[in-house]
């Protein structure tokens, strides 16, 4: 387990804040991250239904937890990477390196780092219907940006994979800048997306949306 | 726990021909391709011993067949 | 690329993707709740949600308030609410009442609301393929009427049960 500076931003008063990127997220991590989440997701819960918030408008990772991909992240494969601020885990990723090859024609075959699930802490989400507007921005990019370093690191040379539930479509289309593949009938029809070389180095130095 | 340790891996021609092969197609060094060799390996080794089966679909050919068995 | 990897994020960058991410309704990376138990222990039903969903939507298209679908389905209006909210599992007889409305197979809707098994692979893909799209509007968008037309159009298809 490493940890090295990075930065967010503080939505209360816009300042920039220092936090810590973590790279080999433990098993017992997860547990422990769920026993400070699964409250506030639950509280959020609770919110959605006194607002009379249909279902179909819910945050799409609600219902999750990580505690129960303990067993995932014991592999070698596994890569699990979170962001510490204000002593709190702020966002926690788990990554692929073996399970999955480019689709990408000009990359075809070739390895990449698939990020298997990224999410913010429920604090930090933006829930318009029930005037929540997040704690911390910029978490879920530092997670994106570190899934590329990881695999300059492998050797992927920046190419990474994902499926993106239908709320973060236009994150990873417009935003991050990756090209969509297509819908996977085997994975819940859920777009997936993935970048070249090009386009992660593109990420990395520029940002997105320009 | 990320200190490396070194190994001298023995192979045969046809051996690293294949090694040096998958490093080329997969724009990967050696000792890149051996850890993915390896990182898959437990993979699959893992889900094995879950229950799991490991299996080719011929999308085309509408066949599967199981690859690896316990 | 040989590059090695990229410095810690400049605040210019962290500055610029916090207010592209302001734009975006979500980062979550990852399957639908119930894919490879990722439910919260006690949450195992994501028939509930589904169906739930499936109700929503098929009841925006008609147009009709909960209380209309209510009064012409011949079920409680507290139970409908609860219904559309997940938080109950329907009893055959809503189901039943609910699918000669929406012109459903009742054996398909009692599958999906999680009353009888899915033993029928192509409902149970086209479940989760209905499940999976989804767009946070109040209006039913083209995307989400596509979703719901091709979802009711399988469970229309009657099969031996009805």
């Amino acid at each position: 387990m490493s940890s090295s500076p990075v930065v967010v931003i503080r939505r209360a008063d816009n300042a920039v804040v220092q936090a810590e990127l973590i790279d080999g997220v433990q098993p017992r991590d997860l547990g422990l991250i769920e026993r400070v989440w699964t409250p506030v997701r639950a509280q959020i819960l609770a919110k959605l239904r006194a607002a009379s918030v249909a279902p179909v408008d819910w945050p799409q990772s609600l219902r999750w937890d990580w505690s129960r991909k303990e067993g995932e992240l014991k592999l070698l494969e596994a890569g699990g990477f979170g962001v510490i601020c204000d002593g709190d885990w702020q966002g926690v990723m788990l990554t692929k390196s073996a399970s999955h090859v480019a689709l990408l024609a000009s990359q075809r075959s070739k390895p990449l780092v698939y990020v298997d699930y990224v999410e913010t802490a429920p604090w930090n989400w933006p829930i318009a219907a029930i005037g929540e507007q997040g704690r911390y921005r910029g978490v879920g990019s530092v997670l994106i940006r570190e899934a590329m370093n990881e695999s300059i690191r492998q050797g992927f040379k920046g190419r990474i994979g994902l499926h993106a539930l239908p709320q973060a479509e236009r994150f990873y289309d417009s935003v991050c800048g990756l090209t969509e593949i297509g819908r996977d009938p085997n994975k819940q029809n859920l777009l997936y997306f993935e970048c070249s070389p090009e386009a992660a180095e593109k990420f990395l130095d520029e940002g997105g949306e320009s | 726990m990320n200190e490396k340790r070194t190994m001298t891996l023995n192979l045969t021609d046809v051996e690293m021909g294949v090694l040096e092969e998958l490093a080329r197609r997969k724009d990967l060094s050696k000792t890149a391709v051996i850890r993915q060799a390896l990182r898959l390996y437990q993979t699959v080794d893992m889900r094995l011993g879950r229950g799991e089966k490991l299996i080719f679909e011929d999308e085309a050919e509408k066949k599967k067949s199981e690859v690896m068995v316990l | 690329m040989n590059r090695k990897t990229a410095a810690p994020p400049t605040e210019r960058w962290i500055r610029r993707m916090a207010d592209a991410e302001d734009g975006c309704a979500s980062i979550a990376v990852g399957g639908l709740a119930y894919d490879l138990g990722m439910l919260t222990p006690g949450n195992h039903e994501n028939a509930p949600w589904v169906f739930a969903r499936l109700l929503t939507l098929a009841r925006r298209r008609r147009e009709m308030t909960i209380d209309a679908l209510a009064k012409e389905a011949d079920v409680d209006v507290a139970e409908l609410l609860a219904l559309e909210n997940g938080d109950v599992t329907p009893t055959p007889r809503t189901v039943y009442q609910l699918a000669q409305v929406l012109g459903v197979s009742t054996s398909k809707l009692l599958a999906v609301a999680g009353l009888a098994d899915v033993e029928d692979e192509s409902l149970k893909e086209a479940t989760l393929r209905f499940a999976a799209r989804s767009e946070p509007t109040t209006k039913l968008s083209k995307p989400e009427r596509d979703a719901l037309e091709e979802f009711v159009k399988v469970l229309v298809e009657k099969s031996d049960g009805g």
